[in-house]
C-alpha cells in the first residue's frame, strides 16, 4: 500500500467515522450517566456523597471500576459487537466496498487496514472509559463531598488508577477478542443485520460457557473482601495481568483475523 | 511463457481460453473463448442474463471462473492482478461509489489509488460531463453517476476499458452521447474499449467487433463490417411447396411465411444461389441484413437447436 492509498484510506475512514467514534465513546459511559441521573434524583444518594470522606473515598473509586468493568464485560460487548459490525459490515452490505476492489490496491492490505482501524477505534474506547469514569468519579465526588478534596483523595485516585490501568488492559484484550470475532461474522455474512445477531448469539455463548467465570473475575472476587474483611472492594484482580488468558485470548483474536482475512480474499463480487 | 505465445498475447488486450463458470448447478458461462484485440471497441451483445455480466466479472478479477484462462494485456489474470488492475478500468453496472461522498471528494479519494492519475484529464472531464463538484454522489441523477464512472475510470489513462452495461438507466439523449461520443473518442485515442450491452443498437454504432452472448455461451465473434458484408437475407416465394434448403451451407436460420420463405445466410455468394437453385428457388431476392436480424436469428437458431437436443 502506498502512501497516497494510505491517506485516501484514512481519509475515509475519518470520514466514515468521526461521529461513530464519538458514540461509541458515549455509549460506553452509561454507567457513568446512570450514576449522574441517580446523584441528581435520589437524595439519598447526594446525602451518601456528601458523607464521604476523603479516607473512604477509595471505596467510591473502586467501585466505579468495578461497575464499569461489570458494565463493560456484558452489556459493553453486545454494544461493541454491534459497533464492530461497521467497520466492515456495512461496506460489503451496500457493496460500496467493491469501488476499492476496482483499484490496484491487495484485498490483505485492504482488510488488515479496516480491522486495525476498527480495533483501535473499540479497544480504545472501550479501555478509556474504565480510566474516564474513574476521573469523573473523583473530579465529581471531590466537587460536591465536603469532606473530600482534590489533593486529599488524589492518593486513593492514584492507587484505583494504577490498578484500573491493569484492569483496562484486560478490558482492552476482552473487547479485541469479541471485536475479531464480530468482524469475522461481518466478512463473513452478506447482511450486516446477520452478522450483529452472529455476534450476540457468540457472546450469549460465551456467557453460557464462561459467564460463571467473568463474574467472578470481575464482581464476586472484587467485592468479596468487603464482607469478609470489611476493606471494601478489593482490587487485587485489577492488579494481576496474568500472561496466559491475555495470550490466549490474542491468539483467538489472531486466528479470527486470519479467518476474516481468509473469506475476504475468496470473497466474490457478484 | 512460451516466447511465440506470449508474441500472440501481446496482441491482444484480452484473451480468455474456455471459460466457464457455474453457480451451484446453474451454468451461467459455458466455455467461452473471446479474443478482444488492442486498440479496438469490442461489443459484448446479449439479453439480460445471457452471461455477458459474469464473463466481465471473470476478466476482471471480481469472479473466479470454475475453469478456463484469462489473460489481460499479455498478462495471465492470477499472475498480478494489481499490475493489470493499475492498466485496466472497469465501470461495472452497478456503478459503485460512496453516497455520503462530494463529486470532487470521490475524484481525490480515487486519486490516491492511481499512480497515473492526471488532474488535468479529470478537470477537463469534471467541466466537459458538467458535473457539480459540491454535489453528494446521493444526490446525482443516473447519468451524473454514470459519467461519474467514467470520470473516475478514465483520468488516470488506462490502456483498457470495460464497461459493464454502461447505458443501463440512462434516458435516450445521456445514452446516445455516452455511446456515440465517449466511447468513439476513447476508441480514437487508441484504448482498448470492451463493453456490454443487450441494445443493438448502440454495438452497431461503435464497436469493431461484437459477440453475440446467449444463455452462457458467446455464439459468435465477427467484425461488424465481415457481418454485414457475409450476412445476407434471401427471400424467395414458396408457392405452396417449401424447398429443401436446411443441408445449404450457411445457412443459419429459416423464416416460414405464408407464401414466402426468408433464410439467414452466412458466407453468402453466387454457389449459396447455385444450390439454392438447385433445391427448387427461383427467383429469390438478395437484402441487406442489419446487426439485429443476426442477432435475432443467431438467438433463435441456437435456441432452437438446443430445444432439438
Amino acid at each position: 500500500m502506498t502512501n497516497n492509498i494510505l491517506k485516501a484510506m484514512l481519509w475515509k475512514e475519518w470520514r466514515e467515522t468521526r461521529w461513530k467514534w464519538l458514540a461509541f465513546a458515549a455509549a460506553f459511559h452509561i454507567p457513568l450517566v446512570i450514576a449522574a441521573l441517580v446523584v441528581a434524583f435520589r437524595e439519598s444518594a447526594r446525602f451518601d456523597l456528601y458523607a464521604l470522606s476523603d479516607p473512604v473515598a477509595q471505596q467510591v473509586f473502586a467501585f466505579a471500576v468495578v461497575f464499569q468493568s461489570g458494565f463493560l464485560i456484558t452489556a459493553g460487548l453486545f454494544l461493541l459487537a454491534f459497533f464492530a459490525v461497521g467497520s466492515i459490515g456495512a461496506e460489503l452490505d451496500n457493496q460500496s466496498m467493491f469501488f476499492i476492489f476496482e483499484r490496484p490496491v491487495k484485498r490483505w492490505h485492504v482488510l488488515l487496514f479496516k480491522y486495525a482501524v476498527g480495533a483501535v477505534q473499540t479497544t480504545t474506547c472501550v479501555g478509556v472509559s474504565i480510566l474516564t469514569t474513574l476521573t469523573a468519579t473523583y473530579l465529581v465526588t471531590a466537587a460536591f463531598a465536603s469532606n473530600v478534596s482534590l489533593a486529599g483523595s488524589w492518593d486513593s485516585f492514584v492507587l484505583v488508577a494504577s490498578n484500573a490501568l491493569r484492569g483496562t488492559v484486560w478490558a482492552v484484550v476482552v473487547s479485541l477478542m469479541v471485536y475479531s470475532a464480530t468482524f469475522l461474522f461481518s466478512v463473513w455474512f452478506e447482511k450486516w443485520w446477520i452478522a450483529v445477531i452472529a455476534g450476540a448469539v457468540s457472546l450469549v455463548l460465551m456467557f453460557i460457557y464462561l459467564g460463571s467465570y467473568l463474574i467472578d473475575w470481575v464482581v464476586s472476587r472484587a467485592m468479596r473482601n468487603s464482607t469478609n474483611e470489611g476493606e471494601g472492594v478489593n482490587l487485587e484482580l485489577y492488579s494481576q495481568l496474568e500472561f496466559i488468558p491475555i495470550f490466549g485470548m490474542l491468539l483467538i483474536a489472531t486466528g479470527l483475523y486470519f479467518a476474516s482475512q481468509y473469506i475476504f480474499a475468496r470473497k466474490e463480487m457478484r | 511463457m512460451n516466447p511465440d505465445l506470449a508474441n500472440i498475447l501481446e496482441d491482444y488486450a484480452i484473451e480468455t481460453r474456455g471459460l466457464w463458470r457455474t453457480f451451484g448447478k446453474f451454468e451461467a458461462v459455458k466455455g467461452v473463448s473471446l479474443r478482444v484485440p488492442k486498440g479496438t471497441v469490442f461489443g459484448l451483445l446479449g439479453v439480460n442474463g445471457a452471461g455477458k455480466s459474469t464473463v466481465i466479472k471473470m476478466i476482471m478479477g471480481h469472479l473466479r471462473p470454475t475453469r478456463g484462462e484469462i489473460s489481460i494485456l499479455g498478462r495471465a489474470l492470477g499472475e498480478d492482478l494489481i499490475e493489470i488492475r493499475k492498466r485496466v478500468a472497469y465501470v461495472s453496472e452497478n456503478r459503485y461509489l460512496y453516497e455520503w461522498m462530494t463529486v470532487a471528494e470521490s475524484v481525490r479519494f480515487t486519486r490516491g489509488f492511481h499512480e497515473t492519475w492526471d488532474d488535468r484529464k479529470a478537470a477537463d472531464l469534471l467541466k466537459r460531463f458538467s458535473l457539480p463538484p459540491d454535489k453528494k454522489v446521493r444526490q446525482l441523477s443516473r447519468g451524473n453517476r454514470a459519467r461519474l464512472c467514467l470520470l473516475l475510470a478514465l483520468s488516470f489513462n488506462p490502456e483498457l476499458i470495460v464497461l459493464d452495461e454502461p447505458t443501463s438507466g440512462l434516458d435516450p439523449i445521456v445514452r446516445r452521447d455516452f455511446i456515440e461520443n465517449i466511447v468513439a473518442e476513447i476508441a480514437e485515442e487508441g484504448k482498448t474499449v470492451l463493453f456490454s450491452s443487450h441494445i443493438v443498437e448502440e454495438v452497431e454504432r461503435v464497436a469493431d467487433y461484437v459477440g453475440i452472448m446467449d444463455e452462457g455461451e458467446l455464439l459468435m465473434v465477427s467484425t461488424i463490417d465481415d457481418i454485414k458484408v457475409s450476412y445476407k437475407r434471401v427471400r424467395y416465394a414458396t408457392n405452396g411447396t417449401r424447398p429443401e434448403v436446411a443441408g445449404v451451407p450457411g445457412v443459419v436460420m429459416v423464416e416460414n411465411g405464408r407464401h414466402e420463405q426468408v433464410l439467414t445466410v452466412h458466407g453468402f455468394g453466387d454457389e449459396t444461389l447455385h444450390l439454392l437453385g438447385e433445391r427448387g428457388v427461383k427467383n429469390p431476392e438478395v437484402l441487406p441484413i442489419s446487426l439485429e436480424d443476426i442477432f435475432v436469428n443467431k438467438v433463435r437458431a441456437e435456441r432452437e437447436r438446443r430445444a432439438n437436443q
